[in-house]
């Protein structure tokens, strides 16, 4: 079917509804969560403290790594269940998880596993780790806070 | 009923296109120029620490690892807020869709 202008600007009124509602259902990623932001900066903060006290024995802070890691895995399970979220989980899972494929993933696994097996960090270590960790968060609140806020279009 | 303004729709939806795509790219430029900027800080740091005995072997190792899944990190944040724009753009069209078409009715 050829379309001139007149036959476009015709047909348009009840072409254009349907274009719409084509569009409209074609968003790529979710919209911004407040609480899934709130709890990406509540979990930077207690990370960043954390890792602080990793010049410190491990045994001695066992609980609260264990109270920190459920925290996490309850804010990943959180964003899991959001639909259209892939590039945030896919953030979360390479902070929490250590995939066989790839030995950089599960940045945070790895410094509680780094910690484990010395007894304690070097100071040196505890502020490259801080400076990692608060950019990983950063990208996960970076990307939460980018996204369109609902009832906003720019 | 009037007829649309197509041209103005046209018009409309580039400039939208030009203003949204521009702002990515150079948040993208401004991010990727940071990222670059802190890593190597990080590197040089672990570097120089490791060679003065400052932090283990094992530790020197781990921050290797962490600046590479930095890299991989970014590379998903970035792509996220790709997906961010695509979807402002759309939204953008079924905006000046609309308001061409209320404009038309009236």
């Amino acid at each position: 079917m050829h379309f001139n202008l007149y036959s476009y600007q015709k047909h348009l009124p009840w072409i254009a509804p349907i274009i719409l509602t084509v569009l409209s259902a074609c968003s790529t990623i979710t919209a911004y969560d407040q609480y899934a932001y709130a709890t990406a900066v509540g979990l930077k903060v207690d990370t960043l403290n954390l890792v602080g006290l990793a010049t410190e024995s491990y045994a001695s802070h066992a609980k609260e790594v264990a109270d920190l890691t459920v925290r996490l895995d309850k804010a990943y399970e959180y964003d899991r269940g959001r639909p259209l979220n892939q590039k945030s989980v896919q953030l979360w899972d390479y902070l929490l998880f250590t995939k066989s494929d790839d030995p950089d993933s599960g940045v945070f696994p790895r410094f509680v596993q780094t910690w484990k097996t010395q007894g304690h960090l070097s100071a040196g270590a505890v502020a490259l780790k801080k400076s990692t960790f608060s950019r990983d968060f950063d990208r996960i609140i970076g990307l939460e806070s980018g996204k369109i806020k609902p009832n906003s279009v720019n | 009923m009037a007829a649309i303004d197509t041209r103005d729709i046209e018009r409309q939806v580039a400039q939208l296109a030009a203003t949204l795509f521009a702002q990515f790219s150079q948040t993208a430029i401004s991010d990727g120029k940071a990222f670059l900027a802190e890593v190597q800080g990080d590197l040089i740091e672990a570097t120089e620490e490791h060679a003065r005995g400052e932090i283990t072997d094992l530790e020197f190792q781990e921050a290797k690892k962490d600046l590479r899944a930095e890299a991989k990190m970014e590379k998903l944040k970035q792509e996220g807020l790709a997906q961010v724009s695509l979807d402002k753009f759309t939204a953008g069209i079924i905006d000046i869709v609309t308001t061409a078409a209320l404009a038309a009715i009236k």
